[in-house]
């Protein structure tokens, strides 16, 4: 029991009962959740958000963050559109909207590295050029800002909206992403290194990592990843449109927070994302189905999102303090045992705490 | 001298703001007539406020990014009151109040929950969106009555009432932030807050305080809205809390907390404001404005990263410069025990 | 009795550091508190000025209990300690830093320049508090204590960066305002100004407290028995300082006319198998002078790696050269708190873990246990946090971070420090054998006995320059002290 209650205490754990539970309880409003069928048929309303959450904690874990995700997604998206259009080809389209995309990673990467500027602040800046840039490019598309482009070929819109093995294809692309970023960040050198500038940038440093090269790479893979989403967005609703990423910012934060990533860098990890994606996602999908309507919803995810990070700051505090006094009160013990006899120097540690 | 500029940068965003009053107005002198000034300035009022309130959260090395969705939930209560009648003292009451109230949930959030202050505020920001949207039924609150709006067009030597009030209440705060040791704390909070705390300073109440000024700045800023637009709807103020965060670091206010003024937050949304209402008046589409306000902050970023670089290898120099003697980090090396020497 | 603590307990993560301390100052007492790194000694004065609250224990101010202490009603109650790092607000002036700790209190401009003209008389009151050193900003910390009215005053180790005027003014200082009737705590390393100030002194060790004594009624010798008890047969090993490398054996790393940042002109040698230290006071830059070699800082002059020119230099190519950096402040830049003892010390060597970036963690693991078995870090997982560990494993964990790659050359930068004893003997022994096998190595250190008992060769470094080297007959304790502080041996200022 004692090598399991470490195991239990961690954070995605938790999370993980917290889905059961939801699951329950929601099934028990709606009997709808226990059919597993249609229940995976909601996912692609969310699960898109899982897709770009991954990059965003990879980021995280590196003590930055990036605020301009949903602008690149949009100025991915009109990218494609306005290529495809005046081109014809939607491969073309694609591929101009994924570079887009790296080169505006590119941007925020090599920005924050050069003038070490807070990465909240600069991709707060690149937020609003993005945002701007994919309204000019509409602009130059010949499209009215807020309208989109449509009329992609059947084989595009089937990227995103149809299914394969009949599993939904955004699905899909969210496993393949959860199990490429979870082998990136556990188990190559590249995740270990950017973990650990999260942990200590000025240790990494003087242990001989590339720093700025490895936050540039990380923050184009942000910026590929987000022109990913972007255009599987375009392909979910058939129409590629300039503010198509305008909404991201807050669930994705959300995501990232709710699955266990710390904003100060070193800790965290993508399984507690994958969860959360399905946890908030559940979430958001039971109180549709109990009647909430949007606003509702909305609501609360905001209140789900402080609430948990109170949760996660207090829980850590108890912990701490839990163990505090049972290793007091073992101390005593074992003092009052060896009344008399002094204390080695040097020895007195306390047990390792196996984590 | 760059220390000098590094610790105005107000002025620096000053100077930015004439240039490009000049560029402009070479381009197309209508734009800087008295009468588009004047309109610029009113167009500009709702920014002023929310940058003022915004100003102090920054400089506690916080940030507050649901104050868009604070001005709509205020103003949603505020006009319905005065569509009921309600006196207008009171319903300035009601909306001042209650917009400090949000703030001061945001401030608990951070400063007692231990909640980072991005995630808080987008938190609070989905929060109170969703309830304004829940009370409105989705639809915009219209109607607001005369008596109210004429305030939003009454004039006072050929510039807009609002403006002057806009500008009394932010220059309030700013006494307030400058002159005062209650605004000192603010400074040393955000300057060094485990520094703050040892020398007695409440920072977790500086926290919640800064919190309900942005609030109730938000609330100010929304009573304007009702005044201008005679109307709330859903979508006011959507993004406009990222605007007045950009309006703050444009005109010098640091994330990192410590620095900057009220002045600075005004003059940077006046910069904002401009160079947005500048872009027709040089035939550029309205839709680069969001673009133009992400240049110029990445501008002042830029700028900013320069100056601090330049003081820190300054620093660096002086540090070793004086006498050859290096004056490393204060190490407390364990001096060893002589115990040749002192043994009695 | 200006304050009292009684049974005091205090644990972090699970480690207790306080256990069961009770401890006083009366009005007018000067209060000495010592102890090594990790006794106790900063976490005892935070519990009584509020900045940790105890897990245990009473507090009592002028005789009533105070509950729930926190820094506000510490001040309230007129405690004040005067931190050990300069806490000041960088982009506030010097005045308005000191003034914002004075509100409350009735004290005119006149006293406050005076203060500062008598301690700080350099320190221009105007300058944003950034711009000082940060020796400076702790004059200013000084300042700030002695201008508050306190009943009870903390000082923590506030020498450390002071000249001597300095500490003149500073006694003078506290000695007024003994007499004022101020209980004060003395914080400090230093023995010497145990028996110069303070009216009675308090030895911790462990947690708990091991002596306390009049100082009229105790010797020096007594107080450092008690502070390293069983440091007898430790240190006996590390005595055998090993024989002095002949001139023959290879040269691996060659310095000339090196000049950067806080050192000139320096010039030196690391033959194989040489263990050569470098000692000096605090602020002699040989910090610097490591940080430069490594690749961290831009220096001019030459340095020569294993015989090849070692130009473009950066922390990487310094470990793919085969030299290593163990610096001295394992918080800052030493080790990662949050990870675990695989990442701390596999960071150095990831490229070679892995293939096609993929890391081989199975080998890594076989590696790591190995590395820290040498050196005897204390058994448990290798995934515990290396931020839970004690001072001594932690400092072992760096220390196997930098050896990995296997380096031919290696810089510890005060590689004792904060580290217990029994650790100290651990890393001692593995020096030893590294120089044995051929390593050369370089030990920077301001704990004079150390360098005289483990070097094989002794650089002074005095005002950024090398100023004498002792060679292995000529080491030892009072040379070695002698020369950082400028005396000749016939004992005139150098």
């Amino acid at each position: 029991m004692r090598k399991i209650l470490p195991w239990l205490a961690r954070w995605e754990v938790g999370l993980l009962v917290v889905l059961v539970l939801e699951i329950f309880i929601f099934g028990m409003v709606n009997p709808v959740f226990f059919d597993l069928q249609k229940l995976l048929l909601t996912m692609p309303d969310f699960i898109y958000l899982g897709i770009v959450a991954l990059p965003l904690g990879m980021i995280m874990m590196t003590g930055g963050i990036d605020l301009s995700f949903g602008s690149v997604a949009s100025l991915a998206a009109i990218t494609t559109g306005v290529v495809f259009a005046t081109s014809k080809s939607m491969v073309l389209g694609i591929l101009v909207g994924l570079l887009v995309g790296v080169v505006c990673g590119l941007v925020n990467g090599v920005l924050i590295v050069t003038t070490k500027a807070q990465p909240m602040v600069l991709t707060l800046g690149t937020l609003f050029l993005f945002a701007g840039l994919a309204l000019g490019v509409s602009g130059i598309g010949g499209v009215s800002a807020y309208e989109g482009i449509g009329n992609f070929p059947d084989w595009f819109n089937q990227i995103a909206y149809g299914t394969s093995l009949g599993l939904p294809n955004l699905l899909v692309a969210f496993v393949l992403a959860s199990i490429v970023f979870y082998l990136l960040m556990s188990k190559t050198s590249f995740g270990r290194q950017m973990r650990l500038i999260g942990a200590n940038a000025q240790t990494a440093r003087y242990a001989g990592f590339s720093v700025s090269r490895l936050l540039i790479t990380g923050y184009a893979v942000m910026g590929a990843m987000a022109a990913l989403v972007g255009v599987l967005l375009s392909s979910y609703f058939g129409s590629a449109r300039p503010d198509i990423g305008a909404t991201l910012l807050l669930p994705v934060l959300t995501l990232v927070v709710i699955g266990g990533v710390s904003m100060f860098g070193g800790e965290g990890n993508m399984i507690g994302i994958v969860i959360a994606t399905l946890v908030i996602g559940v979430l958001q999908q039971g109180v549709r189905y109990a009647g909430m309507n949007e606003n509702e919803v909305s609501v609360v995810t905001g209140s789900v999102l402080v609430g948990v990070s109170i949760l996660r700051w207090w829980s850590g505090r108890w912990s701490e303090l839990l163990r505090n006094r049972r290793n007091r009160r073992r101390e005593e013990r074992a003092t009052s045992a060896l009344a008399g006899e002094p204390q080695a120097v040097g020895a007195g540690q306390a047990e390792p705490i196996a984590r | 001298m760059i220390s000098r500029i590094a610790r105005h940068r107000e002025f620096v965003t000053l100077v930015g703001v004439v240039f490009l009053l000049i560029v402009v107005g070479l381009f197309n002198a209508s734009f800087v007539s008295p009468s588009n000034l004047a309109r610029v300035l009113n167009s500009a009022v709702i920014l002023f406020l929310l940058a003022a309130g915004e100003a102090p959260v920054i400089i506690t090395r916080n940030i507050d990014a649901s104050i868009g969705a604070i001005l709509v939930l205020s103003g949603v209560l505020g006009a319905l009151a005065l569509r009921h009648g309600v006196a207008i003292p009171l319903v300035i009451l009601i909306v001042a109040g209650s917009a400090a109230l949000m703030g001061v949930l945001n401030g608990v959030f951070v400063a007692y929950g231990h909640v980072p202050p991005i995630v808080a505020t987008l938190g609070t920001l989905a929060a109170f969106r969703g309830v304004s949207f829940l009370i409105t039924g989705g639809f915009s609150i219209e109607d607001i009555p005369q008596n109210y709006t004429r305030f939003g067009s009454a004039q006072v030597i050929g510039v807009p009432l609002l403006v002057w009030v806009g500008l009394a209440l932010a220059a309030l705060l700013g006494i307030l932030m400058a002159k005062t040791q209650f605004g000192r704390h603010f400074y040393a909070t955000g300057g060094n807050p485990v520094g703050a705390r040892l020398i007695g300073i409440p920072v977790n109440r500086m926290v919640v305080t800064a919190y309900a000024i942005s609030g109730l700045f938000a609330g100010l800023a929304a009573l304007v809205f009702m005044a201008q637009f005679g109307s709330v709807s859903n979508q006011a103020g959507v993004g406009m809390e990222l605007q007045a965060i950009a309006a703050a670091v444009v005109g010098g206010v640091s994330l990192s907390g410590g620095v900057g003024t009220i002045f600075g937050a005004i003059i940077g949304a006046f910069f904002i404001t401009s160079a947005r209402s500048s872009l027709s008046f040089m035939g550029i589409p309205g839709f680069w404005s969001d673009t133009a306000i992400g240049v110029i902050l990445l501008i002042a970023l830029f700028a900013d990263a320069k100056v601090r670089h330049a003081l820190d290898v300054r620093r660096l120099e002086q540090r070793y410069a004086s006498s050859g003697e290096a004056l490393s980090e204060v190490g407390s090396a364990d001096v060893a025990f002589d115990k040749e020497e002192h043994a009695r | 009795m200006a304050a009292e603590v009684q049974g005091v307990w205090k644990s972090y993560g699970g480690v207790p550091v306080l256990k069961r301390v009770s401890l006083d100052v009366h009005e007018g007492e000067i209060h000495a508190l010592v102890g090594g790194n990790g006794a106790g000694k900063s976490t005892l004065m935070k519990a009584l000025t509020g900045v940790v609250t105890p897990d245990e224990g009473i507090i009592r101010i002028a005789g009533h209990e105070v509950r729930h202490l926190n820094p506000r009603s510490a001040h309230a109650n007129r405690i004040y300690m005067v931190p050990q790092e300069p806490q000041l607000f960088p982009d506030l002036s010097v005045l308005e830093n000191i003034l914002l700790c004075l509100e409350g209190i009735k004290v005119d401009k006149a006293q406050v320049q005076q203060v500062c003209a008598s301690m700080a008389p350099h320190i221009d009151l105007s300058v944003p508090a950034s711009e000082l050193s940060l020796a400076d900003q702790q004059l200013v910390e000084i300042c700030r204590g002695i201008l508050r009215n306190s009943r009870v005053l903390i000082v923590d180790e506030p020498t450390a960066a002071l000249s001597v005027n300095e500490v003149n003014s500073l006694f003078a200082h506290l000695r007024n305002l003994s007499a004022q009737g101020v209980g004060m705590f003395y914080v400090t390393h230093r023995l010497n100004e145990v028996f110069d100030l303070c009216d009675r002194v308090t030895v911790l060790r462990d947690g708990q407290i091991a002596l306390q004594r009049r100082t009229d009624e105790i010797s020096l010798r007594e107080i450092v028995v008690e502070m390293v008890a069983a440091s007898a047969t430790a240190i006996d090993v590390a005595h055998q300082r090993p024989a002095e490398v002949d001139q023959t054996s290879p040269v691996l790393l060659d310095v000339s006319d090196f000049s950067g940042q806080g050192f000139r002109d320096v010039g030196f040698q690391v033959r194989e198998g040489e263990i050569v230290g470098i000692a000096g006071v605090v602020g002699s830059g040989r910090t610097e002078l490591a940080e430069s070699i490594y690749g961290l800082r831009g220096a001019t002059g030459l340095v020569t790696l294993i015989g090849k020119p070692f130009e473009r230099r950066s922390p990487r190519a310094s470990l793919a050269r085969g030299l290593s950096y163990v610096p001295k402040d394992r918080h800052l830049n030493g080790l990662f708190a949050l990870g675990d003892v695989v990442d701390n010390v596999d960071a150095t060597v990831l490229q070679r873990m892995s293939s096609g970036g993929w890391l081989h963690t199975r080998r890594e693991r076989a590696r790591v246990s190995q590395l820290v078995g040498e050196l005897a870090l204390q058994p448990g997982p290798l995934s515990r946090r290396v931020g839970n560990l004690s001072g001594g494993n932690q400092q072992k964990v760096a220390v196997a971070k930098q050896l990995n790659p296997e380096p031919r050359v290696i810089i510890l930068d005060e590689p004792t420090r904060g580290v217990d004893v029994g650790a100290r003997a651990d890393l001692y022994r593995s020096i030893r054998a590294m120089a044995e096998q051929g390593t050369g190595i370089v030990i920077i250190s301001s704990d004079f006995e150390e360098i005289a008992d483990v070097s094989t060769r002794v650089l002074i470094m005095r005002g950024g320059r090398v100023t004498r080297e002792l060679s292995s007959g000529d080491i030892s304790l009072s040379a070695v002290r002698d020369s950082c502080f400028g005396v000749d041996p016939d004992g005139s200022a150098a």
